[in-house]
């Protein structure tokens, strides 16, 4: 009795009956998935089917597991996902990344919070700008990522680089549909991923669009809409760039830009305002044309030092190369190794499987059996 | 009788050599059993412990007949896996063990559906895979086994087919091999005097 009953599982009888329509004709159901069409529509009415009929139904469908567990009710792992050009990212890629992260999320086992995460609703960026710097304790302009990320443990925000390239995820380089970073709710904590493919400007950026989205409270079971990307994209701008900043100064920035005798000179001028705030070359530049410090000229001449200060800058995917797993427990390699380092304590703990670990290092099986046979010899020193 | 081997516990397994594979067909993934499983293999054994456990391992794989795809081969998405999601949830909260991937709950299906044994040295993957058994959320033939290396050696040992000497000489490898015996299951050789 007990087997019949995990036999038949519950699902949701109207999506598959309309997945099963865009494809097939229910009057054949017999000879597709071995049920009579009377019993398929009673079986979709009530909410319910044979667990070997659905595998049926959903190999002859060809159905992604993300759908499949859609059809089940089983809810994916709410997830943030910050997207390149705030673009829709394929969805392969997210699941991949859901699948890839589950494991660790699911035995990973931080320390109680010291202090309790704010949420700030309905402030305008700027505002949202200075109330994250002032809960982090922010007092300078420039600030660095390091003194942010250990800054977020206090309040249960876990934060790890991860290059998602070398996890088999973004490999698509040509795609602008890449995944930048994503934040994902955990028992009242949070942990984000940030990509290692751009620069540390650039990452640091995508940290603090992730912070707007944790602290104004967005909802992270919903879809979020341009307008909520948009504020939390202003938040990260005001965050680095703040427009009251450049308004109190804006005469006498105006006047240096105008005053220069080469355009070459407003490159060091924007340098130098790069450094002091702990923004991107880019940033500024961004910044100065839309508070129009600078003319139309001097913004297309800026520009094409900013896209060839891009082909050369580095991105963060360099700690990743060679043989960098060897290099885990360096000092400073520490923030972006962190990861790996808390995959590795798992692993050791007996938490997490080598199937697991490999995936998340992206190691096919001779690569991740060295690898863990390596920390079986940490384990016995 | 099928004995499917996890990769994983293939330094162990290999190590205790031929006593067990005699009455055994044994099933593994490709890690242990295609040719370039098998070089891995040694490679990782030549590495580790030098000819003594290279024998072994030679040893090991000529028993294997049998293998089916390694994890790195089937990253896809396996409808009969899901049986096991029921499984998963309650070993999380038995056990706060969680760190089976999908790739783990594919093999483990595939050693349901296609061995009689399952040996395991993954802790996560051994107690999914009892809770599995224990749920029924398989279709497996009754005397479904799920055992680690250590057990398969205590029950030669407690049958008679190994003796105290050779299962001592088993774990002098393991420890060369810097493995060692698994902590749930110490007690077994403490109470056997084996250690």
């Amino acid at each position: 009795m007990e087997k019949l009953k995990r036999d038949m599982v519950k699902v949701d009888g109207a999506l598959l009956k309309s997945l099963i329509k865009t494809a097939y004709d229910l009057q054949n159901s017999q000879e597709l998935f071995g049920i009579s069409r009377t019993r398929l529509s009673t079986c979709l009415k009530e909410n319910k089917i044979n667990r070997k009929v659905l595998y049926s139904i959903a190999s002859k469908l060809k159905l992604e597991k993300s759908i499949f567990n859609e059809v089940l009710g089983v809810k994916p792992l709410p997830v943030f996902f910050r997207k390149e050009r705030l673009e829709e990212p394929d969805q392969k890629e997210v699941e991949k990344l859901r699948n890839y992260i589950e494991p660790f999320l699911k035995v990973i086992n931080y320390k109680k919070k010291k202090e309790a995460l704010p949420i700030f609703k309905g402030l305008t960026p700027d505002k949202m700008a200075k109330q994250i710097r002032k809960e982090l304790s922010i007092v300078s302009r420039r600030v660095s990522i390091e003194y942010v990320i250990d800054t977020l443990s206090v309040f249960g925000v876990h934060v790890y680089f991860c290059p998602f390239k070398n996890m088999g995820i973004n490999t698509n380089s040509k795609s602008k549909k890449m995944l930048r970073a994503a934040s994902i709710p955990l028992n009242g904590d949070w942990i984000i991923l940030l990509d290692t493919s751009k620069s540390l400007e650039d990452v640091f950026f995508d940290l603090i669009h992730e912070l707007a989205h944790i602290f104004s409270g967005h909802n992270p079971e919903e879809m979020h809409n341009k307008d909520i990307e948009d504020y939390c994209q202003c938040v990260a701008k005001e965050f680095f760039t703040p427009t009251a900043f450049f308004e109190k100064n804006i005469d006498y920035f105006r006047e240096h830009f105008e005053e220069v005798s080469r355009k070459s000179q407003a490159v060091g001028h924007v340098d130098k305002l790069r450094i002091y705030l702990g923004a991107s070359f880019e940033g500024v530049v961004l910044k100065l044309k839309e508070m129009e410090i600078i003319s139309k000229e001097m913004q297309n001449y800026l520009y094409g030092v900013v896209i060839n200060k891009k082909k050369h800058s580095k991105p963060l995917d360099m700690f990743y190369t060679g043989d960098w797993v060897a290099q885990l427990d360096e000092e400073i390699y520490k923030y972006y190794y962190k990861f790996f380092l808390e995959v590795r304590y798992l692993y050791q703990e007996e938490l997490l499987t080598q199937r697991s670990v490999g995936k998340l290092f992206n190691l096919d099986f001779g690569e991740s059996a060295l690898l863990v046979d390596n920390w079986y010899m940490e384990i016995k020193k | 009788m099928y004995l499917l081997s996890d990769t994983n516990a293939s330094i162990k397994f290999a190590a205790f050599g031929a006593q067990v594979f005699n009455d055994h067909s044994i099933m593994g993934e490709i890690g242990t059993c295609d040719d370039i499983g098998k070089k891995e293999l040694k490679n990782l054994a030549t590495k580790v412990t030098g000819k003594e456990l290279v024998e072994c391992v030679n040893c090991a794989l000529n028993n294997v007949n049998y293998c089916i795809y390694s994890y790195d081969k089937y990253e896809y998405w396996d409808f009969d896996a899901n049986y096991y999601e029921e499984a998963a949830e309650e070993v999380l909260k038995e056990r706060s063990l969680g760190g089976a991937c999908d790739n783990d709950k594919y093999f483990l299906h595939q050693a349901i559906t296609k061995g009689e044994i399952l040996v395991t040295n993954d802790l996560p993957l051994y107690y999914l895979a009892l809770k599995v058994v224990e749920l029924g959320e398989c279709n497996i033939t009754s005397g479904y086994k799920v055992v680690t290396v250590e057990d398969i050696v205590i029950e030669a040992y407690d049958q008679g087919t190994v003796t105290k000497e050779q299962v001592i000489a088993v774990i002098e490898v393991w420890d060369k091999a810097n493995r060692s015996i698994l902590k749930m299951k110490r007690q077994l050789f403490i109470d056997r005097g084996l250690v």
